[in-house]
């Protein structure tokens, strides 16, 4: 319990910045609605041709196209808050996270202290990357359920279930990201080793969405437009979507989170 | 007799192929303090963290009190208290706020020590520790390490950045922690200092622990220094042939490769009355030196 109070003293600073970044660019995106609809209806067609990829033509499509605005805003919000937002803002998040704690503690030496205390290593890390968890998803769910409340504002409305769905979706994404910035703190030992190598990843990842002969092997392929087009409206059944996605999605973070506990194990660590 | 409170056989520990501890055997007893002498780079600072499993061992075992370290490495680390070489606390933490976190691993503190250790190294417990100096930051380190319930301690080289006076502090502390029965192993490079609270000392050299023949050997080899002070000069000192002068009365050095010729040395030298002699157990730093002749430092 004194490592998880310790690690939530250490986060909640970034975590709160997080948040209020995380609601800013919500809160920007949804009261400027109206007038990006109107740009959207008149210029969808152009933008539509010169798009670089599939997911955007078919954004610019569905909403330049004569369909219902429920639609539209749905898409809109898919785009702003889980494909931007929460793509941008909650990796450099976990990245943040990631590298905040056992990286920098081994590059401190304050690890050696750590682990030297009669408390196991399983519970070390179990501890740590419980409190980055929430402070990951916490806001993702937090902002993503104001939708649902901050819509009828400009005169829209969202099902509450396609919002959790496109949660769930977006912090199983994000977790991967601060799993593998946490492998990565094990494996390595100090904070720029970590960010190089994980944005140097990101990178990568980034690069080949936008190469339409490799895409579908991005991880970024996971999170794109086409990923949350149906969640958000709410067409989609739960069910349908976890044994489609979440599922390999969990099983991916489980993963990485046993890879990181066998590697955290057997590491020396001073 | 009771078992040994921490007992260490065959401990090996390889980096990059490069083996840094090569089968290290001791034990520390129920209200010893054993002291750890070595040159930088002896490996004296892994074989504390192997101790504690910071550093997994590649052979050997390690035994604290009734439990194998190497198997029950939690349950190793509730009966001894480590202090780290190199002081890393958290910088964002009150002085009070650090000790209230290290002795929440533990079932609270030892509350005389705690007295003690907080009469001895006094703080400014208000205060964030990235304020405190390097000295304090060490103060702090030494509140958590000694005032746990711990019936072994294992402390690497506490008396740095320490003024003389901490020093003093501290080595009075160890020494009412083994009044108390309790048993510590501490490396340091104050030999002086470590002598005064030791019980024994072992000296690890290129990875081993010294042999008590090899440290007997480097005993003997160093007893056959002797200086003497003479009143006035003296005309002729008839000594015998093994003895050679490295320094003439009144302050006289002599060197000899016999005991029997040093004996006779000091024969000759009692007959002249000299006011001071120095012929005894040869010092920590001494023996240290003799066992380290080219060893890295």
């Amino acid at each position: 319990m004194q490592i998880v109070k310790k690690t939530w003293k250490e986060m909640r600073a970034l975590t709160l910045l997080y948040l209020m970044l995380l609601s800013l660019l919500l809160f920007l995106a949804l009261i400027y609605w109206p007038e990006s609809r109107e740009i959207f209806v008149k210029k969808g067609k152009l933008y539509s041709a010169i798009a670089p990829t599939d997911s955007l033509k078919k954004f610019f499509w569905d909403v330049a196209a004569p369909y219902a605005e429920k639609a539209a805003y749905a898409a809109y919000v898919a785009i702003q808050h889980f494909y931007k937002g929460i793509n941008i803002v909650g990796i450099a998040t976990a990245v943040l996270l990631g590298t905040g704690t056992i990286a920098k503690e081994r590059e401190r030496g304050s690890f050696e202290f750590l682990t030297s205390r009669p408390i196991s290593r399983d519970k070390i890390l179990f501890s740590i990357t419980g409190v980055l968890t929430l402070c990951l998803i916490v806001p993702i769910f937090i902002t993503s359920m104001a939708i649902a409340w901050l819509a009828p504002i400009s005169g829209q409305s969202l099902p509450l279930h396609g919002l959790v769905h496109g949660a769930i979706h977006s912090s199983l994404f994000v977790e991967l990201i601060l799993l593998l910035t946490l492998f990565f703190s094990v494996l390595m030992k100090t904070q720029v080793q970590v960010a190089t190598s994980i944005g140097a990843f990101v990178i990568f990842q980034v690069g080949i969405f936008f190469i339409t002969g490799v895409r579908k092997v991005s991880l970024f392929k996971l999170t794109d437009y086409e990923a949350y087009q149906a969640m958000i409206p709410g067409n989609v059944e739960y069910s349908r979507l976890f044994w489609s996605t979440h599922i390999w999605l969990i099983l991916a973070n489980l993963a990485l989170f046993v890879a990181t506990l066998l590697l955290f194990r057997k590491r020396d660590l001073g | 007799m009771s078992p040994p409170s921490l007992e260490v056989r065959g401990l090996r520990k390889t980096f990059a192929g490069q083996e840094v501890l090569c089968g290290v055997d001791f034990e520390v007893r129920e209200g010893e303090i054993l002291g750890l002498v070595g040159p930088n780079g002896a490996g004296k600072t892994t074989l504390l963290r192997c101790l504690v499993s910071i550093l997994h061992r590649n052979a050997g075992s390690i035994r604290i009190g009734s439990i194998d370290a190497t198997r029950d490495p939690v349950g190793a680390r509730r009966l001894c208290s480590y202090l780290p070489g190199e002081t890393s606390l958290y910088d964002h933490m009150r002085g009070s706020e650090m000790l209230e976190f290290a002795s929440s691993f533990y079932e609270g503190v030892d509350p005389e020590i705690a007295r003690l250790a907080a009469e001895a190294f006094p703080l400014p417990l208000d205060q964030k520790i990235k304020h405190y100096s390097a000295g304090m930051k060490q103060k702090v380190a030494l509140r958590i390490a000694l005032s746990a319930p711990t019936p072994l301690f294992l402390i690497d080289e506490p008396d740095r950045a320490l003024d003389k006076s901490s020093r003093q502090a501290l080595y009075r502390l160890l020494l009412v922690l083994k009044s108390r029965g309790r048993s510590i192993l501490i490396s340091s490079h104050h030999l002086a200092e470590l002598t005064e609270v030791a019980d024994r000392c072992i000296y690890l050299v290129h990875g081993r622990i010294a042999s008590e023949e090899q440290v007997q050997a480097a005993q003997d080899r160093l007893s056959l220094v002797l200086r003497a002070r003479l009143p006035g000069q003296v005309e002729e000192l008839s000594l015998p042939p093994g003895v050679r002068i490295l320094e003439h009365p009144p302050e006289l050095h002599l060197e000899a490769d016999r005991i029997e010729d040093m004996n006779q040395a000091m024969e000759v030298l009692l007959a002249l009355h000299p006011s001071s002699i120095e012929y005894g157990r040869p010092s920590l730093q001494e023996i240290y030196d003799e066992l380290f002749q080219g060893a890295v430092d």
